[in-house]
């Protein structure tokens, strides 16, 4: 997992370090009276959910042994024990699920799906990506669930919606972002596509997308806050980032591709190579940008002292930071970007902050994934009311598997 | 369905950013109104990116004759006030959080900015470059020989609007149970860094380098393939995450003897020591088949094919046009063009007009608002 900010100093930046700003973690109760179930998969709408996990609401996250979460399920490392418990420890898994419980419940079993329907009844959000059809599979529909709590919002994320020619097409991020025409529109001015392949953003784009809509649908004005079906399509969800690159291929006649490092106003955003191992610089220089004012070789300059010079001219101008500078990072780590915690079964993990400042509390996970219907117990004797004799029954008729 | 929850909401969006500006388009998208307040006379955004965020807004262009006055009358009917503006500048118009929480308790402040408002990060001249270069999402993306490449036009402000959009709309929801406003803010390098992070985690995980390694994901991201590769007319994305996957692959090219290798059913190994071998294997086949054969091919055989799609062939995807995804808008010459729409199923709109700049404030719609 990811290492703690160790404190190191950042060149171009370490003058930052004395002055940070006054947010820091802290606990958020803003929809502690709200609850949400999910039955998801992946990191997408996952992450949806960890947004109001972490904002205070009690989230339950459905799974089922005969549906595990693909982040539950992936190849183990070379070097881990026989005994290590990989369902419990990939990252994804943590970035998407952390603060969390976790029921247990065998869908495909009617005592199980019998307990999901009442879980249901409670709930205020349902949050759900498996493939459009899944429910009816069942003897279910999103209007039945509606009418059985007709205050329940909704979302449906699936990668192309519930309707339409593709809609059981399987889906990940970098597919998404090819289909919506946005990987083709990066590479170097020789205009051959590179992509994006390293940041699947279509998931992190369409998780908060879908976080925004179903707080739209909560933060209505009373007289018309109710219930509501949510259909959010991912590749049209991605597809909304290249707006202006439509627009421009309309005005211009030429469909835009690969331009290289250039602004979105055309100006030049210089990369320009400093001292140190893959160091760089990024500037966005004027067109009336002086000759000489970069030199070509910046090889024996420090990105600090090339980013002090320029912003002193009014450029823009900034360090390229890596990952792992990133994650070193004192202004990042003080706005708890990134988050370390204690887990039961591996030591601790580390995940993703939510990257909001509210009322300069940025809210902190109250803890990792949680273990593989952990709290199974707890949601169906608590939320549930169930005895614990009838739970015994439920458990004998295989509603737990 | 029409899903407008938002209806009834007023914003103020105050500043000049384009993120601020995605911000309010965000939120006219589920139903609000937004009044947008331009501080300068100088366009900061293209006309391009004003005609997709900028329809169905009121806009005002800030002077000193209008501007303290336009904010007065309007503050008291407004539920978010959303801003770029410095907490100097905020200060100076009486805008500031400590100076208005008071006067407005039901209002709900939201702030953005690139790199923050405190340390030596909130002096710096920023904006889009700033975001995605110091968020680690750059230094991720291009070629292991060549330098980091950015991604073309405003993927980071999208990010700032949309971001604030959603922390404000929990402070309205919020504001429904306390009856008080809250302050919230979005800084747009730790969106992307959070969004860099977040995948960046998995390579980290499988001990794999975090760097930029052209058309494929670092390592593969632990299973081969996670790459964009060539094909008879463009590009198309090929994505394994399983072993079904790869072996759907197979199938999908008619079961080749090399495929038969345990070689090549070792995922991990294809995926992190000898990518380039399998590659040399794969694109031969891949050459021979356009990226609609490929797509066609991969519904039959279920698996993740995702062809690289150019920007004009948006419009004609069957899939966005089954769902009515693409709607218009008019600029101020009444030219129409089409764009993506709301992601989600709702009735359809009008075409969003581009409404020009006003240097004055319409009495009537004042009057409105005071009403």
């Amino acid at each position: 997992m990811s290492p703690p900010a160790t404190g190191k100093p950042i060149p171009g930046r370490v003058k930052s370090v004395p002055e940070l700003s006054k947010s820091g973690l802290g606990s958020i109760d803003w929809f502690e009276d709200l609850i949400v179930v999910e039955a998801t998969i992946g990191l997408s709408a996952p992450l949806t959910g960890r947004v109001f996990a972490e904002l205070g609401a009690e989230v339950i996250k459905v799974e089922s042994e005969h549906k595990l979460d693909v982040n539950r399920n992936r190849l183990p490392r070379e070097s881990d024990p026989p005994d290590f418990p990989n369902r419990e420890s990939f990252s994804l898994l943590h970035e998407g699920n952390s603060s969390k419980k976790s029921v247990r419940l065998n869908l495909k079993s009617e005592v199980g799906l019998e307990l999901f329907v009442r879980l249901l009844k409670h709930a205020d959000v349902f949050i759900q990506n498996f493939v459009p059809g899944w429910l009816e599979r069942l003897g279910l529909s999103i209007e039945a669930l509606m009418k059985a709590n007709p205050d329940l919002i909704v979302l449906s994320a699936a990668g192309y919606g519930q309707e339409g020619p593709l809609r059981t097409q399987r889906s990940y991020a970098p597919v998404m972002t090819s289909l919506a025409g946005f990987d083709g529109l990066v590479g170097y001015s020789d205009g051959n596509v590179v992509g994006t392949m390293a940041l699947a953003l279509a998931d992190l784009h369409s998780a908060y997308y879908g976080a925004y809509l179903v707080m739209a649908a909560l933060s209505g004005l009373p007289e018309d806050r109710r219930g509501c079906h949510i259909d959010l399509s991912q590749i049209e969800a991605t597809t909304t980032l290249v707006g202006e690159a439509m627009i421009e291929w309309q005005r211009t006649g030429t469909a835009p591709g690969p331009r290289g490092n250039r602004g979105p106003k055309g100006i030049e955003w210089r990369l320009i190579r400093c001292q140190g191992e893959d160091s760089w610089v990024a500037a966005a220089l004027p067109e009336n940008t002086p000759e000489g004012l970069i030199e070509e070789d910046q090889l024996l300059q420090s990105r600090e002292a090339l980013v002090e010079r320029l912003q002193a001219l009014g450029i823009e101008c900034i360090p390229v930071l890596s990952i792992e500078e990133v994650r070193t990072d004192l202004d990042f780590a003080a706005h708890g970007l990134f988050q370390q915690m204690p887990h039961p079964l591996i030591g601790s993990v580390s995940t993703t902050g939510i990257p909001w400042h509210l009322d300069d509390v940025v809210p902190k996970a109250t803890g990792p994934a949680p273990i593989f219907g952990a709290h199974t117990r707890e949601v169906i004797t608590g939320l549930l009311g169930v005895s614990d004799l009838d739970y015994a029954t439920y458990k004998s008729l295989g509603a737990f598997e | 369905m029409n899903f407008q929850p938002l209806a009834g909401i007023r914003v103020v969006e105050l500043g000049r950013s384009l993120g601020l500006a995605y911000a309010g388009k965000f939120l006219i998208d589920t139903g609000a109104s937004v009044t947008s307040i331009r501080t300068l006379s100088e366009e900061v955004y293209s006309h391009d990116a004003s005609l997709y965020v900028d329809v169905r807004k009121e806009r005002f262009r800030w002077t000193t004759d209008i501007g303290p006055s336009l904010i007065e009358e309007l503050l008291p009917s407004t539920d978010i006030l959303v801003t770029d503006l410095s907490d100097s500048e905020l200060t100076s118009l009486d805008l500031a959080w400590c100076q208005i929480r008071d006067q407005f308790p039901n209002l709900v402040l939201a702030v953005v900015s690139p790199l923050g408002r405190a340390g030596i990060r909130g002096t710096y001249h920023s904006g889009e470059l700033a975001m995605q270069a110091m968020s680690g999402l750059m230094h991720l993306v291009g070629d292991p020989n060549r330098e980091p490449l950015s991604i073309p036009y405003n993927l980071a402000s999208f990010q700032v609007g949309l971001h604030a959009a959603a922390a404000a709309t929990a402070a309205v929801r919020r504001r429904s149970k306390t009856g008080a406003g809250n302050r919230v803010e979005v800084i747009g390098v730790e969106v992307l860094a959070s969004y860099a992070l977040s995948y960046a985690n998995v390579f980290t995980y499988y001990g794999i380098k975090n760097s930029r390694n052209g058309r494929r994901s670092p390592g593969s991201g632990g299973r081969y393939p996670y790459a964009i590769f060539p094909c008879k007319d463009g590009y198309v994305s090929l994505i394994a995450r399983s072993a079904r996957d790869w072996e759907g692959f197979v199938k999908m090219m008619g079961n080749p003897q090399w495929a038969k290798d345990p070689r090549y059913q070792d995922l991990y190994g294809m995926a992190v020591t000898y990518p380039e071998e399998v590659d040399k294997l794969v694109e031969p086949w891949l050459a021979e088949h356009t990226r609609d054969e490929l797509l066609a091919l991969a519904q039959k055989f279920q698996v993740p094919i995702g062809p690289v799609r150019r920007i004009h062939e948006l419009e004609s995807d069957e899939q966005l046009q089954y769902r009515g995804f693409f709607e218009r808008v008019i600029d101020e010459k009444g030219n129409e063009f089409v764009v993506p729409g709301r992601p989600w199923v709702t009735d359809p709109r009008e075409p969003g007009v581009l409404r020009e700049v006003e240097n004055t404030r319409p009495k009537e719609a004042s009057q409105d608002l005071k009403g």
